[in-house]
């Protein structure tokens, strides 16, 4: 039999609810999905670590797209579904909004196969309509970015990796007892610079495994700490405290 | 034959054509616009108009329409590209007339929309006017105003004589086919022909590696059987009642087929059923303690990932559904995206290749083990096939047991996670997903799972304080149709009038928590004032009681407990009538089939009086 479900613990709240700072400010916000879009499309939505809030996107690469701006140390925010830009009579919306460290500004378009010619000499791939949105971005003032859906599978153990880290990244941020762990983790990697996860939970034992490793996937998407991405990520997968930037 | 140019069609790139689905067209033209697609690639690809048509049987003059009106401007500016081969779709327009139209003398084809064209000011007026058609079964007077403007315009322009006072009707038939086609025109031109969101390509499917674990289905699954439920009548006697639906909600791994949850219930399915899924699956999986003498687990036979991961609770990193209601609510899509974590998927419903493995899942529970149940029938693959019955067991014979039945699919669905599964290589899917555990593999676990568990039923709302110092009304919250006191609200006047967060258990409404000012932590704990404070009940529970006691199927007032008046209801009606046999098997299921001169007594004392109110300390209910 199943277990009956117990009553929740009513009494306690987690770090979840608690208050949170604000939002990165960023000068666009996401259009929201209408309801005929959540329900037609193929739709994705996490709780975006980075961002602290609920993204929700259509298709797969999208997916795909929204994981790299949030496993990016570089991105300080992102912003899905910023605006349109109008290009002969039609408007397409652009994908992604983001922001780097260094102020760097930028939007990107998600091109799919169909999209695409190849060029038969330089064996290069293009937009059908590629002089046309790119004049379209420059008289906007914006800079434009193709993501190509041959460059995302190129990247495929990559964002597998990105997939599988997110959900310990979200449960990290709602550990009541973060700040510790983060403190102990990093004395850890103070003493040995490359340790596996294994490794790292079996020095923390006195810890909840899942713990342990969820705050060093926490150190992974902030760029503190790096992992071999073209290996599949496994409990042996080993973490380094490099300087490598 | 007028001469074809065919050097503009030869250097069109018909990758950009628009290229209609043929499914998407009505059967009986299907097989001429392929022809004629077909045709038309050919012209294009450089064959001449005549040993094209003769290599795809389409005649001549067609494919020289096609060939022309293939480089016309859609309605949606783009060229029309293959939608101009659908017969009857898009017509050649005609060359202009130059100069002034002449309105048309008599009557005959076209004669309206010549009229329409020689009259100033009339085709606005017709396109501005947005009310009902007429369709010959009732009197639409808009239209008929509508209509006397059109001919009071037309008389002014031309005079009494000619097209369309020489006709009976004096043109309502033409205004009225000539708004409609407009109107069509108009509906077409708005459409995207050609699907906006192209599918998903097979290259992007494997966008991710998919490892076990990494991708769950869930799905709900009406099953295929016929169950009677025999009901005691007031007089003892049992009645025989038809179920009419029973849903089976699982949670399936993609990759090793492992089943990690499944929830049964009688009727149809709703958002709690889909929290209470997920519930299930974070929570360890016990054997239940079979009744029927000669059922048994299989040996391992096993349900969840805690028996596997030595009581560690590991979850599905991507939950994928289908775009059904329930899925995609508001409690379910925010508490699952908090609280189970990882990325959430939705998707069309009823397309098998999207969710394959959670459908075959279900074909083969019901092909593999529900056929031999009394009253499971086969259903038609059509509508008009009807169902097929599987054995000749009649579900008369055999009323349903509840507890039997859900021992019986307990049994069944622990049995498949050890049947060796063709797609596995006959490993069994427990055996599968053991050796990626054991093996080091990726999985996604989280520490305190039980505190996640119970918070996906719990959501936060915002109810203001209600209450009045001058009159002595006390401080109250309502919501759900109920009122929530505590002695602790009942002195704190600073908070009436005020919005204040607050929780609820969706699975056990009978309490709320208030929080603090600041929404950090918890303040007190009210109770729901009767009836609504005796027995649990759920949300939905709560919001049926109230839709029936609106259609004046039940008396709450004065009743110590609105549930048990309820479920007395659902009986009555279940045996007097054959209605609503689904809910009383559900409530029976979580309240106990009590018999209502069987009832016993409440044992705990109420709570808190009520103040003031709708409520009567009278004779109880009041009988039918």
């Amino acid at each position: 039999m199943h277990a009956t479900p117990p009553t929740p613990k009513i009494g306690s709240v987690s770090p979840h609810f608690a208050a949170r700072p604000d939002l990165p400010d960023a000068p666009f916000s996401a259009r929201p999905l209408t309801r005929s879009e959540q329900r037609r499309g193929d739709l994705y939505t996490f709780r975006s670590p980075k961002l602290d809030r609920p993204v929700e996107v259509i298709h797969r690469a999208r997916l795909a797209m929204a994981l790299e701006l949030e496993f990016d140390p570089d991105v300080t925010v992102w912003v899905e579904r910023p605006r349109l830009l109008a290009v002969n009579d039609t408007e397409i919306e652009l994908c992604f909004w983001r922001r780097s460290v260094s102020g760097r500004e930028g939007f990107h378009l998600f091109v799919d196969a169909a999209t695409t010619t190849q060029d038969g000499t330089r064996r290069v791939r293009h937009h059908r309509q590629a002089r046309d949105i790119i004049q379209a971005a420059n008289d906007a003032g914006l800079s434009l970015e193709f993501v190509f859906e041959a460059a995302l599978l190129e990247r495929k153990s990559e964002l597998t990796s990105w997939f599988r880290l997110l959900p310990y990244v979200q449960t990290a941020a709602t550990l009541p007892h973060l700040a510790a762990l983060e403190r102990l983790v990093e004395d850890a990697f103070l003493a040995q610079a490359r340790m596996s996860f294994l490794q790292l939970e079996q020095n923390l034992g006195s810890h909840a495994a899942a713990d342990v490793r969820a705050v060093a996937c926490r150190f992974i998407h902030l760029g503190a700490l790096q992992l071999d991405l073209s290996r599949p990520l496994t409990r042996l997968s080993v973490l380094s405290k490099e300087v490598a930037r | 034959m007028k001469k074809l140019s065919l050097e503009n069609i030869t250097d069109a790139d018909i990758r950009t054509w628009p290229n209609p689905d043929p499914k998407t067209l009505p059967e009986g033209r299907r097989d001429a616009y392929v022809a004629r697609r077909s045709a038309l690639m050919a012209v294009v690809g450089g064959m001449t108009i005549r040993a094209a048509a003769k290599a795809y049987c389409v005649s001549r003059s067609t494919l020289s329409s096609c060939v022309e009106k293939a480089l016309l401007p859609g309605p949606d500016g783009h060229p029309l590209g293959f939608r101009a081969c659908i017969p009857y779709r898009h017509r050649q327009p005609k060359p202009e007339v130059a100069g002034l139209v002449e309105p048309p003398a008599a009557k005959g084809p076209g004669a309206f929309s010549r009229l329409v064209a020689a009259t100033e000011g009339l085709a606005a007026t017709i396109d501005g006017y947005s009310g009902p058609l007429p369709t010959g079964k009732r009197k639409c007077r808009r239209f008929d105003r509508f209509f006397r403007t059109v001919l009071n315009a037309v008389r002014e322009a031309h005079g009494k004589a000619g097209y369309p006072f020489d006709v009976p009707d004096h043109g309502r038939r033409a205004l009225r086919e000539y708004v409609k086609r407009t109107r069509l025109q108009r509906k077409e031109a708005a459409r995207p022909e050609v699907d906006q969101d192209a599918p998903l390509s097979s290259n992007l499917r494997g966008l991710f590696q998919d490892g076990p674990l990494d991708r769950i289905e869930y799905d709900a699954h009406t099953v295929d059987v016929e169950l009677q439920l025999s009901i005691d009548t007031p007089d003892g006697s049992p009645v025989l009642r038809p179920i009419q639906q029973i849903t089976l909600l699982v949670a399936i791994c993609a990759v090793t087929r492992y089943v990690l949850g499944y929830v049964l219930r009688f009727g149809a399915y709703n958002q709690l059923d889909v929290l209470r899924l997920f519930h299930r699956v974070l929570q360890p999986w016990l054997p239940r303690e079979l009744i029927v003498p000669n059922m048994q687990y299989g040996p391992g036979a096993v349900i969840g990932v805690q028996a596997l991961t030595g009581h560690q609770a590991a979850r599905g990193l991507l939950l994928a559904g289908d775009n059904a209601f329930a899925h995609l609510a508001h409690a379910v899509v925010g508490n699952l995206r908090s609280h189970h974590r990882g990325v959430l998927n939705y998707g069309k419903a009823h397309i098998a290749e999207a969710r394959g493995i959670i459908e075959a899942f279900f074909r083969r529970l019901e092909e593999g083990a529900l056929r031999e149940i009394a009253g499971a029938f086969q259903p038609g693959s059509m509508v008009e096939e009807g169902r097929t019955k599987t054995n000749y067991l009649r579900p008369e014979d055999h009323p349903i047991h509840a507890e039997a039945f859900f021992d019986l699919i307990d049994v069944i669905v622990a049995g498949h996670n050890i049947t060796p599964h063709s797609g596995l290589q006959l490993r069994t899917p427990a055996e599968r997903l053991r050796t990626h555990i054991h093996g080091g593999g990726w999985i996604f676990e989280a520490a305190d799972t039980d505190a996640d568990a119970a918070r996906l039923t719990t959501v936060r709302i915002h109810p203001t304080v209600r209450g009045n110092q001058k009159t002595g009304k006390l401080p109250y919250i309502e919501w759900g149709h109920a009122k929530y006191r505590s002695p602790k609200l009942e002195g704190a006047w600073s908070r009436v009038g005020k919005r204040h967060a607050a929780e609820v258990n969706l699975e056990d409404v009978r309490t709320m928590v208030l929080l603090d000012t600041d929404g950090s932590g918890p303040w007190s704990k009210l109770h729901a004032l009767p009836p609504w404070d005796a027995s649990p009940h759920d949300l939905l529970l709560r919001k049926s009681i109230m839709s029936a006691r609106s259609r004046g199927l039940l008396e709450i007032e004065g009743s110590s407990d609105a549930v048990a008046a309820y479920h007395e209801m659902v009986r009555t009606k279940a045996w007097r009538d054959g209605a609503g046999v689904d809910q009383l098997a559900q409530l029976n299921r979580t309240r106990g089939s009590t018999t209502p001169s069987a009832k016993t007594p409440r044992l705990q004392p109420v709570a808190f009086a009520p103040r003031e109110g709708r409520f009567s300390f009278g004779a109880g209910r009041k009988e039918k």
